[in-house]
């Protein structure tokens, strides 16, 4: 027992080794379970899914559960009321309105709404949130395809009816871009403008509008956030809380229309009132207006009196001020020449004092220049002595000096004095350098002298200082007689005592002396006294003009005087009449300020008036206005009535919810096939791997085992590989598959985040059913293996027993077959269970590829249909409203005269609603001449024969889409609700793909409507890809009678995008199906040769070439994936018609065909995986061991 | 020159990190027309003689001669040639191809061949000309095995190769398996190998190889083979 314990079990080991040496069919397995799971759990939750991301969205944004609307409009009061009723949590009151707006020559038409941040929250994308009155919200879609962009100014043109004033100003700034929960999709309604076809929103502040009443009133309910919007609990909560506010609503509108009728009735008083007071105003101040007239004709006349007072005074004044200005004048003139005379006076003084001064001066120099001449006269005499010069006096030096000669000799004779002198000089320098020599000698003498006595007399020394003694002794004597001499000359040329310094200061004395200085000095001198005679005649001259003028002055004065006095009397006579002219003035001045007090009030009190009048009359005419509308209301509409709509009215809300559904119904057997091939492969492996280990069944019976203990190797093997798979492919499942396909719709809903559910139910029974599935069959496989007794299974199997097919009883056709060929038909047909397992299995994935392929080919083959085959037109023109005949000419001009235009008719379309007893929807009509016309622009013809049909003079013709939604065949009558209600046949079905049309001749619409119909479009054709298009475009919508063009081509493209979310999920299919094909034809590859291995190895013993053996098994492959693809066409063809009824939505009619591409791609890529599948096999029998063939029968 | 001759060959395998030889320097010679039984004990490497010589596994040393070709030098697809053209197979468990009648099995060889043995004639040969259009299942084990036999020699062979033929057969089938086999060597010249461990059996043989342990232990050549009715064991 111990030892027990410790041994692992064996039959875990056994289990493991068992999955780790068959790890491809493990795998297999595995990712078998994981597809089959992923797809199904994975589409299957994508409904709820959708579903519940748009739910959390709605709430989150609070979208309206109630939207109140009221013919007459809603009040405040209205609004107060709702908010107490029951069940209601929020009520507010909205503005929804139409508005045109033009952005680049194109028109297009919006809804403009009313947000607030308590319901309907729009999702703001881009930019910011308005701050004021004049700034919008737009849609993304509206920058985008207008071209707008941020910043921009819009102007929208709310028509003449209703709306012709109910926003503040007709410019808004766009200044951010938003989704609103009120739009989930790209339908965004109709309008009565335009075209009829809403095209944007457009999201306003509330106080943007300046209506009277509220267009809508939206309501949020208690407990309705909490429920799932799309299930039935929250639709029977709403048409409860519908149920029990009907009664309310009928009050109120009841209350609403009497409150209007009194409403009329006190309007209509008030504005007779208005009209007495302000006729009585008037008459006040017409009266106001007359007394003031009379004084302003009195204080005329006092002011003529004035006037002439005042103009005498002026002239009067005028006289005494020129008088004053003479005198003044005359004045001036006195004063200038007093001033004139006094400088002459004064000049003439200066002039006596300066000539005496001069006189004096004269005199002075006079004395000087005698006394000068006396010492030359003496210096002279005496130098002259000796020559006979003497003059006694100085008029006889005055006489010489101005006789040239005799000033001549004068000159001499100081000019030889001059030189003495300096020869004078010049000796007595001579003598004493002679003495300073002499004595010097005489020094030097001495001194030998003394040096010899010193000496004794035989030396030497003694006797040439002797003989030096003797030789200088001789030369100052010589020295010294020379200087005796010259001593003797200087006693005798010299006076005594004469010294170099005396001679010196007589030599300076001379300096500068000369006759003609002498000469020319007295000159002077007389020519001054000459000059000061003529000064004093001058001066007496003037003297004498001086007292002239004095006497003119005395006249002159006596006379100004005189002036002075005359104006002295005039000044006071001025003086009277300026006082009297200032009483005047004032009397005057107050008349006039009397006046105008009177006048500033009577303006005032007009302007008043006035003010008053405008007033008066702008609310006289807005009570007018709003009394007539409110008559043309209770009229035309008749009693105010509410109406309750909830969210099904929304169309987005609506068109969201069957689009889940068809998502839903997409889930529901697509991958159910999708499950069953998958389940079926998985179940055939299990079953081939338990029949493969039938003796080691036995043996481990034979040991002892019980029959659970042996089975749960299988059942867990099976279990592990399915459950893990299946866990994996369910978590692949909930999340890639809701994300890819709700990111394709959101291409054309606006939600929030994608919200991934779990759906327990689901996901248990898709988990179940795969793990259940693969697990039975093991369980199943073991217990009738495990029923027979061991000794049996350890035996070999007796093999299925070779049997003759059916073929061969066809004899000449079994003998043509090649012996290889036989045995593989009969291979083939042995084995049913296999043969069928891989026919259905291949089957299943080609139809699979097949539909998915083909719902893409009935997607988009819709689009060129639509596009290139059915419209021949290639742009509608809308015209504007009631075009007038000139506009209509403008228009027509311009198409005839283009050479692009190859073709165009004028139509009338309008959005009508058509209904038969099953089935109501929107589609257009189109009214035209007749059928050839129409033939021209819309290619009208059977969908399954391509047979033409004609539009006849009686009866319509409708598209296919509407008739099957109608649910009406040719000859059957439909409702038409346009401007009226008319029954119309249908004459003829037409094929077509893209929304509904109702073609009728114009005959036919008269005779319905009984009226003619109104030519509001233009079909045009052109070549749309031709450079010159454009301009044309251009021109075309730039014309006065020509609102929009809407090209084709850009339908296509947004449909063409609409169409991509579909796509998308055809994509996703696709791949899936891909894989599963895959994955089967490996799987049953693999287990057709791992039952045959015995058999394989056989035939390479027997010589068997690797291309032989291999051929051996593709053959059987071939003919099977032969068999398979054959009965995917067929099953592909039927679940393809199946699907596509299923998925398609009201708007679109998809193609009912697979193109014959598809079905070639489903056939390559099944034999490209079967190509794929049987390489790899090739490979595995290339390494299959002969020995196998050896080895005992398992 | 022998018709047949191994000349020290070798083969081991690899298994895992153990190198086992399962034939070690064997050699011996087959004359044309021979009867001969390799006899040894389980796990001796009389298998994998007849593997090698079979065409079914290369020798790792040594040489094989047959009728001149070198065998151990073949590649992979001239030794699915060789065993095709020149050997024919005889299993212990007669791998019949179990979709196939009893003729067709044969017809499967002989249609492979150069110059096959008419099928039926063969069939006939090894006594089942009665159960051409059977199918294996439904005949017993001594005639899967004339089948066996019968495929194998419709492809006319230079050699036929039995693997313990009367293995899973009873005493008096397994006799009769014998003689065929015997029948077939004497009257048509046919080289015959025969691997068994039944030693009681090597009396028929004109020669007779004993394995033990990868090598030959003798060979011993009978002069006066007896006949297989003779034998008893």
């Amino acid at each position: 027992m111990r030892k027990k314990k410790h041994t692992p079990n064996r039959l875990l080991t056994d289990t493991l080794r068992e999955i780790k040496n068959t790890r491809s069919r493990f795998f297999s397995i595995m990712i078998l379970s994981a597809l089959a799971v992923c797809f199904l759990a994975g589409l299957r939750v994508t409904e709820p899914d959708m579903k519940n991301s748009v739910d959390r969205y709605l709430d989150d944004q609070k979208l309206m559960d109630l939207r109140v609307v009221s013919t007459l409009g809603l009040t405040d009061e209205d609004l107060e009321a709702i908010s107490g009723q029951e069940g209601v949590e929020l009520a507010q009151g909205a503005y929804t309105i139409d508005a045109t707006v033009e952005v680049a020559g194109n028109d297009s038409t919006v809804k403009v709404l009313s947000y607030t941040q308590d319901i309907n929250l729009p999702v703001l994308l881009e930019g910011r949130m308005p701050e004021n009155a004049g700034e919008c919200l737009v849609e993304p879609r509206f920058l985008l395809e207008t071209g707008a962009a941020l910043g921009d100014t819009i102007t929208l043109y709310t028509g003449t009816g209703d709306y012709e004033d109910a926003l503040i100003q007709e410019t808004f700034t766009i200044v951010g871009s938003a989704n609103s929960p009120l739009y989930l999709g790209v339908e965004r309604g109709s309008s009565t403008l335009g075209t009829g076809k809403v095209n944007y929103f457009i999201l306003l502040p509330m106080d943007a509008f300046q209506m009277e009443t509220y267009t809508d009133a939206y309501l949020l309910m208690e407990g309705a956030a909490e429920l799932m919007t799309y299930d039935t609990d929250y639709e029977e909560l709403i048409e409860g809380y519908i149920d029990a506010l009907e009664p309310f609503a009928d009050e109120r509108a009841a209350l609403r229309s009497e409150s209007l009728r009194d409403e009329i009735a006190e309007g209509e008083q008030e504005l007779a009132d208005a009209r007495q007071k302000l006729a009585d105003a008037q008459a006040e101040i017409e009266d106001a207006r007359r007394e003031l007239d009379d004084g302003w004709a009195d204080y005329q006349e006092g002011k003529a009196d004035y006037d002439s007072g005042y103009r005498e005074y002026q002239d009067g004044l005028k006289e005494y001020q020129d008088g004053v200005a003479e005198i003044e004048d005359a004045r001036r003139q006195m004063e200038d020449g007093w001033a004139q005379y006094q400088d002459g006076l004064d000049e003439y003084t200066q002039g006596v004092y300066d000539l005496d001064d001069a006189a004096r001066q004269l005199q002075a120099q006079q004395d000087t220049f005698m006394a000068g001449l006396d010492q030359f006269r003496v210096t002279l005499n005496q130098l002259g002595a000796s020559q006979g010069l003497n003059y006694p006096d100085n008029d006889s030096l005055l006489a010489d000096l101005a006789d040239p000669d005799k000033s001549a000799v004068i000159d001499g004779l100081l000019e030889g004095t001059r030189k003495d002198l300096e020869n004078g000089i010049a000796l007595l320098n001579q003598v004493a350098d002679l003495q300073k020599s002499v004595d010097a000698q005489t020094g030097e003498l001495d001194a030998k002298q003394a040096a010899l006595a010193a000496l004794e007399p035989d030396s030497p020394e003694y006797a040439v200082l002797s003989q030096e003694i003797t030789e200088l002794g001789t030369a100052l004597a010589a020295d010294q007689t020379t200087l005796a001499f010259l001593q003797g000359l200087v006693q005798s040329s010299l006076p005594a005592g004469a010294t170099v310094e005396s001679l010196q200061a007589q030599k300076s004395q001379l300096e500068g002396l000369s006759a003609g200085f002498f000469y020319s000095s007295y000159q002077a001198i007389l020519g001054g006294w000459d000059q000061i005679m003529a000064g004093q005649a001058q001066l007496e001259k003037a003297k004498k003009q001086l007292d002239a003028a004095y006497e003119v002055l005395e006249e002159g004065q006596a006379q100004l005087r005189a002036g002075e006095w005359e104006l002295i009397f005039a000044q006071e006579d001025l003086k009277e009449a300026e006082a009297e002219l200032e009483d005047g003035r004032r009397e005057l001045a107050d008349g006039l300020a009397e006046l105008e007090d009177g006048e500033a009030e009577y303006a005032d009190g007009y302007q008043e008036y006035l003010t008053e009048k405008a007033d008066a009359e702008e609310e006289m005419a807005d009570a007018q206005k709003k009394l007539e509308q409110a008559q043309r209301d209770l009229e035309e509409k008749g009693d105010c009535e509410w109406y309750l709509l909830d969210r099904d009215t929304n169309i987005g809300f609506v068109s969201y919810s069957m689009d889940a559904d068809r998502m839903g119904n997409l889930a529901s057997v697509f991958p159910l096939i999708f499950f069953l091939v998958a389940a079926l492969v998985c179940l055939t492996t299990m079953t081939r791997m338990v029949e493969d280990q039938r003796v080691a069944i036995g043996g481990m019976k034979a040991l002892g085992y019980s029959k659970g203990a042996i089975a749960i190797k299988y059942v867990g093997y099976g279990f592990l590989a399915s459950a893990v798979g299946a866990l994996v492919g369910l978590g692949i499942g909930l999340t890639l598959l809701p994300w890819i396909i709700c990111t394709a719709w959101k291409i054309i809903y606006n939600f929030g985040d994608i919200y991934y559910g779990v759906e327990p139910l689901t996901s248990i029974t898709a988990c179940l059913a795969a793990v259940g599935t693969v697990t039975l069959a093991a369980l199943g496989a073991c217990f009738s293996t495990l029923t027979a007794v061991p000794a049996q299974l350890m035996r070999p199997k007796s093999p299925p027993m070779g049997k003759r097919i059916l073929l061969e009883r066809i004899g000449p056709l079994w003998q043509s077959l090649s012996f290889n060929y036989k045995i593989t038909l009969r291979n083939l047909f042995r084995y049913k269970k296999r043969f069928w397992m891989t026919v259905v299995g291949i089957g299943g994935c080609a139809a699979l590829i097949v539909t998915a392929f083909g719902l893409r080919d009935s997607i988009f083959a819709v689009m060129d249909k639509q596009y290139d085959e059915i419209y021949r037109y290639t742009s509608l023109m809308g015209l504007v409203d009631r075009v007038t005949p000139g506009e209509w000419a403008e228009v027509e001009d311009a198409l005839e005269e283009s050479p692009l235009v190859e073709d165009w008719t004028r139509e009338h379309t309008e959005t009508i609603t058509a209904e038969s007893d099953s089935y109501t929807a929107d589609a257009t009509l189109d009214v035209v001449e007749d059928g050839s016309v129409l033939e021209r622009f819309v290619n009208l013809r059977h969908r399954t024969d391509s047979d033409p049909v004609t539009l006849p003079q009686e009866g319509v013709i409708i598209t296919e889409k509407l008739s099957l939604l109608l649910d009406v065949e040719v000859g059957d009558t439909i409702t038409l609700d346009g401007d009226s209600r008319v029954e119309a046949v249908v004459a003829d079905i037409t094929e077509h793909y893209i929304q509904h049309n109702v073609y009728m001749s114009s005959a036919y619409y008269e005779e319905l409507f009984g009226q003619e119909p109104e030519g509001n479009a233009v079909m045009v054709r052109y070549d749309v890809d031709d450079p010159q298009a454009a301009a044309l475009e251009q021109s075309l919508v730039s014309l006065d009678g020509v609102n929009s063009l809407t090209r084709m081509e850009d339908t296509r493209q947004t449909f063409g995008t609409s169409l991509k979310s579909v796509d998308y999920a055809v994509a996703l299919i696709i791949v899936c199906a891909a894989a599963l094909a895959f994955v089967v034809l490996y799987n049953l590859t693999n287990i057709n040769i791992t039952e045959r291995m015995r058999e394989l190895a056989t035939l390479k013993v027997l010589g068997f070439y690797d291309g032989e053996l291999s051929a051996y098994i593709y053959r059987e492959n071939v003919i099977l994936t032969v068999f398979g693809v054959g009965l995917g066409m067929f099953l592909g063809k039927l679940l393809h018609q199946w699907l596509i009824l299923t998925v398609e939505i009201d708007l679109l009619m998809f193609s009912r065909e697979v193109e014959p591409a598809s079905y070639l791609w489903a056939i390559l890529l099944t034999t490209a995986f079967s190509l794929v599948v049987n390489l790899a096999a090739h490979f595995k029998l290339k390494k299959l061991d002969m020995v196998e063939s050896l080895k005992t029968v398992e | 020159m022998a018709y047949i001759s191994l000349d020290h060959v070798v083969k081991r395998y690899q298994m895992g990190e153990v190198t086992i030889t399962a034939v070690n320097d064997i050699s011996f010679e087959i004359q044309k027309g021979e009867f001969v039984i390799i006899v040894g004990p389980s796990g001796a490497g009389k298998t994998t003689v007849l593997n090698i010589l079979g065409g079914m596994d290369a020798c790792d040393e040594g040489t094989i001669l047959v009728d001149g070709k070198e065998i151990s030098r073949c590649s992979s697809r001239q030794l699915t040639s060789y065993r095709r053209y020149d050997i024919g197979f005889v299993f212990q468990f007669y791998n019949l191809i179990q979709n196939l009648t009893a003729l067709e099995n044969v017809e499967l060889a002989a249609q492979i061949c150069k110059d096959p043995l008419p099928a039926r004639e063969v069939l006939v040969h090894v006594g089942l000309g009665e159960r051409l259009n059977n199918f294996p299942a439904q005949l017993s084990g001594g005639e899967q095995q004339r089948v066996a036999i019968a495929r194998a020699l419709a492809k006319n062979p230079k050699l036929l190769l039995c693997d313990e033929p009367t293995g899973a057969l009873d005493y008096v089938t397994g006799k009769a398996i014998l003689k065929l086999l015997q029948d077939t060597c004497r009257h048509q010249g046919m080289t015959v190998v025969v691997i068994t461990h039944n030693t009681a059996i090597a009396p028929m043989a004109d020669k007779v190889i004993h394995v033990k342990n990868g090598r030959v232990d003798r060979v011993v050549l009978n002069q006066h083979p007896t006949p297989v009715e003779e034998i008893e064991w």
